[in-house]
Order: C-alpha cells, then structure tokens, then sequence
C-alpha cells in the first residue's frame, strides 16, 4: 500500500515535469504561464492531502527536479515547494481542512509561500521573480491558487478511486 | 510525547532543508561549476517522455487539422471524405516535412556563408520553471555540445547552452534576466551590453550617452569576450532613453529570432566559446 503511494507521486511528479516543460508552453498564452506552474500545484496538493512530512519530502523531490530542468540552479524551486510543502501540511494539520474555504486557505498559505521564496531570492541574488510592485504577482498568485484549487479537488477523486490516499477519511470536498 | 518530538522534527527538517537551498542558490549563483549531475540525470530521464509527448501532440494536432475538422462535412460520397482526410493527413505530413527540410537547408546555407561548424538541434521543451527563460534541445554532450555554446539561427542570436546531459540540453535564452551578451549597435558600432528583460525584449545597457542610436537600428555581436562569432544579428532597437544626466543612455531591443516560435536551432560547437573558462553561469552571466 506504502509502495503503491510512493509509485503513485513518482508517476505524479514525472507526469507534471513533462506536461509543463512540453504541452503547457503549447497551450498557454505566454501571460499565464507565470501562474501555470503545474509542479507548485502538485506540491500543494501533496502537502494539503498528506500533511506536513509528505508536503516537504514531495515538495523538496519535484522542485529540485523542477531546478534541473530549468537552467540549472539547484535551490529555487526546491526551497520554494519546500515552503509550500511545510506551510500546507501545517495548515491542513492545524485547521484539518474540511470545508472549501478551509481548503482554500490551506491552499493560499502554501501558494503564498512558494512565491515568497522566490521573492527573496529574487531580492538576494537578482533572480528572475514576480516583483511585489507590478500586477504580475497578484495575478501570478490568484493562477496558482485557482489551478491547485482545482487539481487538488479533481486529483482527490482519482487518488480515492485508485485506493491511493492515505487518511481517506478526510476527503477535501468543497 | 512522540507527537510532541515529531512536529520539531518536522519543523527543524524544514529549516534545514531550507537553509540548505539557500545556500545551495548562493554557491550556484557566486561560484559556478559545471551541469550538476542532478541536472543531468533528471535531463536524461525527462528527455524521452518529453519527446513521446511531443509526437503524440503533433499526431494529435494533425489528426485534428486533417481529420476531425472534415468529420461534421457528412456527404453520400463517405468513402471519398476518407480519402480526402487521409490525403489531408498525409499532405499536411509532407508540408511539414518540407518546411523542416527547408529549415535545415537554412541552416546549412548559413554554416557555409558565416563558416561556422555547428550541429542542428530540435526544441523539445521549455523551461520547467515559467521564471526562466529557456528551451530544452535534444542534443547534449554526445553530439559535442558543451555548456556555454552559443546558439543561433539563420536570423540571429537566441542564447546559448546553460547546461547538458549525454543526449540532451538547456539554452538559456538571450531574453532571460541572467543573459548579458557584449554587441555592437547602429552604423555607428558603439559597444554595449544586452541583458534580458524575461519579457519578449532585452535592454541596452552601458552605452556611451555620446553615441548615435535611433529606433531601427540593428545590434549585432561584438564578439568581444569570444562569447559570440562576431557579427551574427541579435535585435532592432525600438526605444531609445537618454536622460539628462548619468554617463549612458539606455534603449529597448527586440530580437531577431522570434523566440516564442523557434523549433529548431543551431548550436556553434566550433570555435572558442564552450570551454570551461568561458561557460557562462545561469543566473551569473552579468
């Protein structure tokens, strides 16, 4: 059962490296692609459906995946879905998220963190970032919110049916 | 007491694990080395998906150009509609066989005109992180590339390789913020520097407030710093701001090459550039 998890996220996370490097960019206008981030969407899910430990092992596993497919510096991605993975696991343990608008902030908090790593390596080293101070952000943030607020409802069905979910007891229907 | 230690666990994992990111971005982006060996077994794994999803695209893409989109056109004749599709089909395969021909004939004449020896590559994909401008190409280190290469088309500049696996590799693009490429502008050859925008423009920097630049003007590489043949056209100036004071004026480029839709590309293996000394770091080309 373990196994077959752990099967199921690698087989998750290759899928999302593949569609974003190779169809997003087919399907998406060039605006939106900076909130098409499929891979800080998955990590989100992980975290708000699995808690804490598996957020951070998921998160830390496909953002450095993430860095080796983008030009090459390890560290950004990986610290950004680390975030996100510790602050929607800690959500989802605080507040066991139930309703939508639970889930929703859960889902808010660990967006908001990922975002704010990049922030700040954007601010430390000059790299490439959402500033704060132009609608890229906001617009950035409400993408990814809304995208990981769908796979996660839609990737909640799929686990529950394959048999795949730990703690099936809490199912994140809004 | 168990579930007390383990929420600490978690909590003091986190903070290592982050601190070790940290430290990991800072030693890339200050000391550079080579491709990590994360970068290139992920480059390795990932490539030949992204090539399966890519042909299934285009398969499916042409079914539906050719065959779909006459599905509702219902006629007595079904057998002769079928034949149409499948010729559709088989022409739209020959159209885009002829224009890749086409391409790389392009491409040949170019290496023959500029004498630069060079491998073809394909864009398979584009960065996985929607923050950094780059595509991924389907040739890496077995086909001679190194990092640092530089990477045109027949039209000019688009970057040059950031990082390489045995059959695959990156190419930072020169639109992304890490790119600063030296180059001439204008008729008259004044030096600057273009540094990306991750926009769809690239901006000129540390040019003489002296010099003469209007919109239109051409930039080419200086080929200063060998980073780049000399010569091989980057942009057109589009916007030109020279301020009252301060030492430069600045202006705005757009590229040459139409980054959005490039499918395939050149990689210059000749020459200087590529070499250890001259790979420029993500992130730390400025």
């Amino acid at each position: 059962m373990r196994f077959l998890g752990v099967l199921y996220l690698a087989l998750l996370f290759a899928l999302a490296l593949v569609v974003q490097t190779a169809l997003l960019p087919l399907l998406l206008p060039s605006w939106a692609l900076g909130g098409a981030d499929l891979c800080l969407m998955v990590a989100v899910h992980v975290a708000v459906s699995r808690g804490r430990a598996a957020g951070m092992a998921g998160g830390v596993a496909l953002g450095y995946l993430q860095d080796a497919l983008s030009r090459g510096i390890l560290g950004v991605n990986g610290g950004a879905l680390l975030a996100a993975g510790f602050v929607g696991g800690l959500l989802r343990e605080q507040i066991y998220v139930r309703s939508f608008a639970q889930r929703l902030g859960a889902v808010m908090g660990a967006v908001a963190a990922a975002l704010g790593w990049k922030l700040l390596l954007g601010l430390l080293f000059d790299l490439p970032s959402p500033s704060l101070l132009s609608p890229v952000f906001p617009l950035t943030f409400l993408l990814a919110t809304f995208g990981a607020m769908v796979l996660t409802r839609w990737l909640d069905r799929l686990e529950e049916r394959l048999g795949v979910r730990p703690g099936a007891g809490v199912r994140l229907d809004g | 007491m168990t579930r007390r230690v383990i929420p600490h666990r978690l909590t003091l994992a986190f903070t290592t694990l982050l601190v070790a990111s940290l430290v990991s971005v800072s030693l890339q982006v200050r000391d550079p080395s080579g491709t990590s060996a994360l970068a290139r077994a992920a480059l390795a794994v990932i490539s030949p998906f992204q090539r399966l999803v890519l042909g299934a695209a285009g398969g499916i893409s042409s079914i539906w150009s050719g065959y779909v989109a006459l599905v509702g056109v219902r006629g007595e004749n079904e057998r002769l509609h079928d034949e149409v599709a499948a010729l559709s089909n088989e022409a739209s395969l020959l159209r885009e066989q002829l224009v890749r021909a086409g391409r790389l004939e392009e491409f040949l004449a170019f290496q023959r005109e500029a004498g630069l020896a060079g491998v073809s590559a394909r864009v398979t994909g584009e960065s996985a992180d929607p923050w950094q401008k780059a595509v991924m190409l389907d040739k890496g280190g077995s086909s001679g590339v190194r990092r640092g290469m530089p990477v045109v088309t027949p039209r000019g500049v688009v970057g040059r390789v950031t990082a390489v696996s045995g059959g695959s590799g990156v190419a930072g693009l020169l639109v992304d913020r890490g790119s600063a490429i030296p180059v001439l502008v204008g008729a008259s050859r004044s030096r600057a520097i273009l540094e990306g925008e991750n926009s769809g423009t690239c901006s000129l920097k540390y040019l003489d407030r002296t010099a003469e630049v209007k919109v239109g003007d051409a930039v080419v590489t200086s080929g200063l710093g060998q980073a780049f043949p000399a010569g091989l056209p980057v942009g057109k100036v589009t916007q030109v701001l020279k301020q009252s004071y301060g030492l430069y004026q600045y202006a705005k480029v757009v590229p040459a090459v139409p980054l959005e839709r490039l499918e395939e590309v050149l990689i210059l293996t000749g020459g200087p550039w590529g070499t250890a000394e001259d790979a420029v770091p993500p992130g730390g080309e400025r």
